[in-house]
């Protein structure tokens, strides 16, 4: 075995098997380390030419060993094998290979690779046939498999959080920042996404003069004394808007992560730096590793990844490493990579190295082509990057508000003053980035060069794809991404994004800062989706508003259903809809239905400007509505379209109630929100929402006054006291109720409106005088039958967009209301003048026809048809034993009588225009 | 329309409480809550004004929703609509809202699953969103025990969120 485990390690076995074959690893082992300590080298394969692939790092930088993992019941796909630590029973699979990493059937592809260049996809677009390909690169793409099982009891937990200092990393620069800050008084917090503190001070000999995981221990236990919180196996993977950070906190495999959402005063990125590739010939086989992931799992996991190790290295940093392997037994040999072009020879692990004519025999090749601070955080909330010349890298420059990098994030990479700019700065004080002895001598791609060198390990982006994306012009690195996919899915830059603007800048002869980065975006590391929801899942998406009467409506045996954000009864009974919405509609037109019409808008306006504000609102005059009178009316839209229709009640000078649509009481209330505070005087004028203060019982059919009249409501309900559009309020059974006299099923009715604790009591009063004289439950189905009977609109169902109250036939406040109102001049724009503007009719068919589906279209024309518009509502009237229609059609009020075509689904059939009002035109019903 | 009567479980028992390590969570019934708007509605309450993070211990009391309107909690019966004298908007919302008590050493942190909320922040009002639920939300009687106010409607809602959230606590 090539890399091993070497003395010193101890903790529990565990057993696993990686692609079939069991193995033993060691607690605290990551799924990577445990694998290289049984000398497993092959753990994936790319994306695309199924080239074999071995871990590049130790941890998030890692783009090729990628795992689907089970334990158990559960399985997760997609699990990165630097990131999962090893449980006892796991049983790994490598993605996108088969049967196994080692030995991957599809791994011939990387024969043909001088034909999947890069957007090799987008060219079969044009030649020779997209849709020849395109079953076997969708059954090809892609990494691990989503199963649609539900895994049980997978539920995220979701908190909110604050603190003072947020540090992120708890590597040697954050635990001196956290340390400083928490025993300055703060409430400090660290996040460390490893399941142990010491990141980077762990690969030092010595730090401050003491053992580095004794200087983290003291460390740890001196900010848990002064009141910090530390927060292991916890990745900071996005940071918003106000200092928010994302924060996944990992439990043990299988179990749902926890999202903090914390809110921090100050932030402290104490991210590290990481080894960047060296691109040269196939330096993407396993086996090439980063120097840095090298020394980690010496460090952290006893591994030592090669005996015969060729160290490939432009940077000062690499002579600490080299001492460390060397000490733990490697033969350690150097190349300069800066001078001369090297080449990887082996397949699935290195056995050589050449530069000009020497050949090296290596079984490891570790590279570091320099340093990479890890700012993706720092971009995350917009703070801007300097290219620093000295250090070859881009670097924090202006601060996003309350945010500080320090460490080798912000390019201090030396320890003594690593340390104590964290310090200052964990303090709250100001500090400045110390001048660096590392040095190293600048390398990157050199466009050009013989052989496939790879930029992106993960998508098999190569130089040469680089030089392609070049010459076919998206020489912008957005472009660049987008069409290499260079950086994208798991890696998201960390090991590609140098490599790739750099070499386009060499390509375009420009300087590095010129070409510049790709957006960085959250998150930074792969988040199950889970966490994003929390609470909010399946019908808790967006959960409805409940009845005070359900429970009455579901001893009715009601049908429930959503109905603009309310759970409402649709009919009631046995024997489907189709059978109980038309013998609703008959028992309502015959005796009476009584019907819950809670949802209704009740939205107070009172104040000493109320009457002029509800004026300014409503597109019909409402200064003329005395006290105890009902209106019917519009509310527009600035671009005086029809936002919502209901009725207005007076209740008295200064006191207005606005029954807006059921499923409007939200956005009506906003919209007066709005205008109160907007060209008003917001301390004369008062919204109150009562709607859900009130509920609301609606008694309507010929015999509906018979019904009221058994209540004992203490007032007058005879004929024409209170007369339609009226509004009065009285007592019943020593509690006010409100009695309005409108109607939306074109029958007598009176809405009933009393406080919800006891709606209950009315209802049953209500139904204890109905049923004995036909009457009973009324569902929302028939009522919607009703009123489109009488040719009453539902807005958003009968209007669209664009429809204006003249198209509805309301044109009076257009042409005469004299004081401004909302929607005004929209009304008198050139669009709503149009005279070929869509207007509301009637859609008659024969008795015996079918219903004309809704959306169909009205239409003109034998050869090229031309939609006139389209049907909007369509029922077969138990009332007039037809079909009925609404319709929305242009010119709609000339073409009264005119026979049309209306085309739907290949099928043409005739319809007549018609009145919209297709019951009791006279309104005789209506004012009973 | 498709039925979802068994999509949407009924009703719970109003009753019912949830309990957790360091939590119970029951529901409240006030006798009276009264909206009230105006220029000076703050200064015209006679209860005391309860904002975040105010513990009040009095059962009447206003809470404060912005920066001209008052709930008034158990207070004084009122006439409903406009007040000229007093320049005072007035409605009885009595059954607008439900209430909810939380009480325990984990209220905080079952709260904070729904809301961003840190007693060390404070706010003049007491209106927030809590499982993306609008709540008015106060501290009553002591450090850990918290009183929200949601509409009538969305009470099934919030009920299932708590009961969710609580499940994570420990």
């Amino acid at each position: 075995m090539t890399s091993h485990r070497v003395s010193g390690a101890s903790g529990a076995p565990l057993k696993f098997t990686f692609d079939g074959k069991p193995y033993t690893g060691m607690e605290g082992d990551t799924l990577a380390s445990a694998l290289l300590a049984n000398g497993v080298r092959v753990m994936g394969r790319s994306f695309k030419y199924h080239r074999p692939r071995g871990p590049w790092s130790a941890w998030v930088d890692d783009p090729n060993a990628i795992m689907t993992v089970r334990k158990g019941a559960v399985e997760l796909p997609n699990c990165p094998a630097t990131t999962t630590y090893l449980e006892n029973g796991m049983n790994a699979k490598a993605v996108n290979a088969y049967p196994s990493a080692a030995f991957d059937i599809k791994g011939g592809l990387d024969l043909f690779h001088r034909w999947l260049g890069a957007g090799f996809y987008y060219k079969t677009f044009i030649w020779p046939n997209w849709h020849l390909f395109e079953p076997a690169i969708r059954k090809m793409a892609g990494l691990g498999h989503v199963t649609d099982k539900v895994l049980d009891g997978y539920s995220a937990d979701q908190i909110h959080d604050s603190c003072e200092v947020l540090i992120i990393g708890g590597g040697p620069a954050g635990l001196a920042a956290a340390r400083a800050a928490a025993e300055a008084g703060l409430n400090a917090c660290l996040v460390e996404d490893h399941k142990s503190l010491g990141g980077g001070a762990l690969l030092e000999q010595t730090i401050e003069g003491h053992a580095p995981t004794e200087w983290v221990a003291a460390h740890a236990q001196a900010i848990t004394e002064a009141g910090g919180r530390i927060f292991t196996h916890a990745t900071a993977y996005g940071i918003y808007d106000h200092q928010l950070v994302a924060i996944i906190e990992n439990g043990s495999f299988g179990t749902a992560p926890r999202l903090r959402r914390m809110r921090a005063n100050r932030i402290v990125l104490a991210t590290g730096a990481l080894d960047r590739p060296i691109t040269f010939t196939n330096n993407d086989r396993p086996g090439i590793m980063s120097v840095t992931g090298a020394c980690t799992y010496l460090a952290q996991h006893k591994v030592l990844v090669g005996r015969q190790i060729t160290l490939v290295s432009n940077n000062s940093y690499a002579d600490a490493a080299e001492a460390m392997l060397s000490a733990a037994g490697a033969e350690i040999t150097r190349i300069a990579p800066t001078v001369g072009p090297i080449k990887a020879i082996g397949l699935k692990t290195p056995v050589a190295l050449t530069q000009h004519d020497r050949t090296h025999p290596v079984d490891t090749i570790l590279a570091s082509g320099g340093q990479t601070p890890l700012v993706h955080l720092w971009r995350h909330a917009g703070g801007k990057l300097t290219w620093c010349d000295a250090r070859q890298a881009f670097l924090p420059d202006s601060n996003p508000v309350n945010m500080v990098a320090v460490g080798a994030a912000n390019g201090t990479f030396e320890m003594e003053p690593a340390l104590e700019e964290a310090r200052t700065v964990g303090k709250g004080d100001p500090s400045e980035r110390a001048e660096t002895q590392y040095h190293l001598t600048p390398l990157w791609p050199s466009p050009g060069s013989e052989g496939r060198q790879w930029i992106d390990f993960q998508h098999d982006v190569t130089l040469k794809d680089i030089e392609l994306a070049a010459r076919e012009n998206y020489v912008s690195v957005e472009h660049l991404k987008r069409y290499t996919t260079l950086g994208m899915a798991s890696d998201q830059g960390k090991t590609s994004n140098m490599a790739g603007l750099a070499a386009m800048a060499t390509i375009q002869n420009r300087l590095i800062p010129e070409v510049g980065t790709t957006t960085f975006r959250p998150p930074f590391v792969p988040v199950p989706i889970e966490i994003y929801h929390g609470h909010h899942k399946s019908k808790h998406w967006h959960p409805v508003k409940r009845l005070a009467l359900e429970a009455e409506h579901r001893a009715a045996g009601a049908a429930l259903g959503e109905y603009g954000g309310w759970l409402r009864p649709a009919w009631y009974g046995t024997g489907g809809m189709a059978a109980r919405v038309p013998d609703e509609v008959r028992m309502a037109r015959a005796s009476a239905g009584i019907f819950d019409a809670s949802p209704l808008g009740k939205i107070e306006v009172m104040g000493p400007d109320a009457e002029a504000f509800v004026n300014f609102i409503y597109y019909n005059t409402i200064t003329t509505l005395a006290p105890g009178r009902i209106r019917y009316g519009f509310m527009l839209s600035e671009g005086g379209v029809v936002y919502d229709d209901g009725v207005v009640a007076r209740l008295g000078p200064e006191r207005f109630l606005i029954s807006c649509s059921s499923s409007h009481v939200d956005g009506v209330r906003t919209h007066l929100e709005a205008w109160r505070q907007d060209g008003n005087d917001p301390d004369r004028i008062f919204v109150h929402d009562t709607t859900q203060h009130w509920a609301t019982i609606t008694v309507t059919g010929p015999i509906a006054r018979d019904i009221m009249a058994a209540l004992d409501l203490q007032t007058d309900i005879s004929k024409d006291a209170p007369p339609h559009m009226s509004f009065l309020e009285t007592i019943w059974q020593d509690t006010p109720v409100r009695i309005a006299r409108v109607s939306f099923s074109g029958d007598l009715s009176f809405e009933v409106s009393i406080r919800r604790s006891r709606a209950q009591d009315l209802w049953q009063a209500l139904m204890k005088a109905g049923t004995p004289l036909g009457a009973g439950p009324l569902g929302l189905e028939a009522m919607a039958v009703m009123r489109a009977e009488k040719g009453y609109i539902m807005i958003g169902k009968d209007t669209d967009g664009e429809t204006m109250p003249h198209d509805l036939g309301f044109t009076a406040p257009r042409d005469k209301k004299s004081t401004a109102f909302v929607g005004d001049r929209s009304l008198h724009m050139a669009v709503a003048n149009d005279p070929d503007r869509k207007q509301l009719v009637g859609l008659s068919v024969s008795a015996g026809d079918a219903m004309l589906p809704i959306g169909a279209h009205v239409v003109v024309g034998a050869i090229r048809q031309r939609s006139l518009g389209y049907v909007t509502s369509s029922y077969v009237s138990p009332t007039l034993e037809r079909p009925i229609a609404l319709a929305l059609v242009e010119k709609g009020a000339s073409r009264m009588g005119e026979t049309v075509n209306v085309w739907h689904l290949g099928e043409t059939r005739e319809a007549v225009i018609s009145s919209p009002v297709f019951f009791d035109p006279d309104g005789k019903r209506l004012h009973a | 329309m498709r039925d979802d009567s068994k999509r949407w479980p009924a009703p719970r028992d109003p009753g019912d409480v949830i309990e957790a390590p360091g939590l119970s969570v029951k529901k409240l019934h006030v006798s009276q809550l009264t909206l009230l708007s105006g220029r000076r509605a703050l200064h015209q309450t006679k209860l005391p004004l309860v904002a975040w993070p105010d513990v009040v211990t009095s059962d009447s009391l206003a809470v404060v929703l912005r920066r001209d309107r008052v709930m008034e909690v158990n207070g004084p019966a009122r006439t409903d609509g406009w007040d000229n004298t007093e320049s005072l908007a007035i409605s009885d919302v009595s059954d607008a809202y439900a209430q909810v008590e939380l009480t325990g050493e984990n209220a905080l942190s079952l709260l904070r699953r729904g809301t961003e909320l840190d007693p060390k922040i404070p706010s003049r009002s007491t209106a927030r969103l809590c499982f993306g639920l609008g709540v008015s939300l106060y501290r009553f009687r002591d450090d850990t025990t918290f009183r929200l106010h949601v509409a009538s409607a969305h009470d099934e809602a919030l009920w299932h969120a708590l009961s969710d959230a609580a499940k994570h606590l420990s």
